[in-house]
């Protein structure tokens, strides 16, 4: 997933999900993982990604997008699944399913929810220390990326990256990631020099991540009726399974009316300004 | 791809619960090893190296998931004890976006810090053993240290003894067929589809290890000769250029 793409839909969002408290998003997002992690019914499983999937398209944010994003932890997880086959495929597909489903709810949530949000939730749990070096990583991430990108850009109109083999082209690609580097930590010496300037002595000063409120009730409600109904279908299984299909309907009812009622893609809308801003210069 | 970005809800509870347990050990240690009057002068350069293996980690080399990790580097440049900490906020950031699961945060900061780790010491190691050549130091401390790490990781899924799906578990597919149960076969209301010889676990469901770490080894020694490949070329760059760098000690920073 693009950081950068990722940032913007979660600071241009006006939907419900934008607007909810980030403590309240972080236990939804719990919640739902845990149910995720319990159930080893394949269709709840899917259910509850579905769910994600609607709540992504109401949130305005490209479902495709999150969608692409949520398979790329599958590749790894169909390594554990190639290892557990046995000549039946749902085990491999529930192990894939449950990896796809856990990225698209962490996904939802920090495609929702600003950075310094997330992390003053986190700030509660960890260190000072940590936190600070999560501030100053995601801060970096996008800094580092443009370099990146604009050596990357001066060494391809040099030529760098065609002919001389693969042992030189690896070369010119090391020499490019080492200027990274270098800019790297210039940026960061800088960075340092100007937090000292104004004032820092080890806190930085941070967002609040807001309490739960009435508001939030309804996201709340969703995210125990989910891990609930993935723990149910968990310890009884015998009775629950053969019904495993309707809440997997009903999801799916959930997703079909989610695109049908049209929905302010503010997010969308704006990240394809700045994409056009960023090739047009 | 020297580590596996372990998904939810694969491994054991207990595990993934000692995976935290030791990571926060490893943490522990490393924030009591850069003293406290450090501390704010590390920060930036932790982000900033930790931005620089989550750039590295978000750029496939090919289209199947191959990605450089730049940890080796980033624990020879900041030294052990700083390099875990980046290592923990890479593995808390890219679990944010998906990229290996949020509950074995713990155990996969234990497998990239140990190949922290694991490049400074083999690094300063080789590099007394090869002179004057860091580019070559950096690199044989990367295959190794990869190595290592991955049979960490292969280790952890074997202690793992992964099986917490039975057919039985799995809801009206068939697993045989893959086809869906007719839930009406029985009448609306009908709650005995799962039959006693379905409701039977079958098979055991676990990882094979030997197949896993077949494959893992398979595909992961590609990965391990590109990264140490540009890390040695990286290094050498960097010795030119800035040598400091590569003696964190002695670059203002404490890499104790």
């Amino acid at each position: 997933m693009d950081v950068a793409t990722v940032d913007l839909w979660a600071t241009s969002g006006r939907s419900y999900l934008h607007r909810a408290s980030a403590t309240a998003k972080a236990i939804a997002a719990a919640l739902c993982l845990a149910g995720v992690i319990a159930v080893e019914n394949v269709l709840i499983v899917l259910t509850i990604y579905v769910i994600a999937v609607a709540a992504t398209r109401r949130s305005g944010i490209p479902v495709g997008k999150l969608v692409m994003g949520s398979a790329y932890p599958g590749v790894f997880a169909a390594l554990f699944a190639f290892a557990q086959y046995r000549g039946d495929l749902v085990v491999p597909l529930t192990t894939i399913a449950k990896a796809v489903t856990a990225a698209a709810i962490v996904l939802l949530l920090i495609s929702t929810t600003p950075y310094p949000k997330l992390f003053a939730v986190i700030r509660r749990l960890l260190p000072g220390v940590i936190v600070e070096v999560l501030f100053m990583t995601y801060r970096s991430i996008f800094i580092l990326l443009h370099c990146l990108s604009d050596v990357m850009v001066a060494v391809r109109l040099r030529g760098g990256l065609v002919g001389r083999g693969l042992w030189g082209r690896a070369r010119n690609l090391s020499a490019a990631l080492a200027l990274s580097v270098l800019h790297a930590f210039d940026t960061s010496e800088r960075t340092y020099a100007v937090m000292r300037i104004r004032g820092y002595s080890g806190s930085l000063s941070g967002e609040r991540a807001g309490g739960v409120g009435l508001k939030e009730l309804p996201l709340l409600g969703l995210a125990a009726a989910l891990a609930a109904l993935a723990f149910v279908f968990r310890y009884e299984f015998r009775l629950l399974n053969p019904f495993s299909w309707l809440p997997l309907a009903i999801a799916v009812a959930v997703l079909i009316t989610a695109v049908a009622v049209p929905v302010r893609a503010a997010a969308s809308a704006a990240g394809q300004r700045r994409d056009d801003e960023i090739e047009q210069p | 791809m020297s580590h596996l970005h372990i998904p939810d809800g694969v491994l054991p509870l207990w595990l993934v619960a000692l995976g935290w347990v030791v990571a926060a050990v490893y943490v522990g240690l490393a924030l009591i090893a850069v003293r406290k009057g450090e501390r704010v002068q590390l920060v930036p350069r932790v982000g900033v190296v930790a931005a620089l293996v989550l750039a590295a980690m978000s750029t496939e080399i090919v289209p199947i998931a191959y990605h450089l990790n730049l940890t080796v580097l980033a624990g020879i440049i900041l030294g052990p004890a700083a390099g875990v900490l980046a290592a923990f906020a890479v593995n808390l950031i890219l679990a944010l976006f998906g990229h290996g699961g949020v509950t074995v945060i713990g155990l996969n900061t234990v497998v990239i810090g140990t190949e922290v780790v694991a490049g400074f010491l083999l690094f300063r190691g080789f590099s007394r053993l090869v002179g004057d050549r860091p580019g070559l130091a950096a690199g044989l401390a990367t295959v190794l240290a990869l190595a290592l790490s991955t049979t960490l990781m292969i280790g952890i899924v074997g202690l793992s003894r992964i099986a917490p799906t039975h057919a039985r578990d799995l809801g009206s597919l068939d697993p045989k067929t893959l086809t869906l149960a007719n839930p009406f076969g029985h009448g609306l209301v009908a709650n005995r589809i799962v039959t006693p010889e379905q409701g039977a676990p079958a098979g055991d469901g676990g990882v094979s290890l030997t197949r896993f770490a077949i494959a893992v080894y398979a595909l992961g020694a590609i990965g391990w000769a590109i990264e140490a490949t540009l890390t040695g070329f990286i290094v050498s760059f960097v010795a030119r250029v800035r040598a400091e760098l590569l003696r964190p000690g002695e670059s203002g920073v404490s890499w104790t």
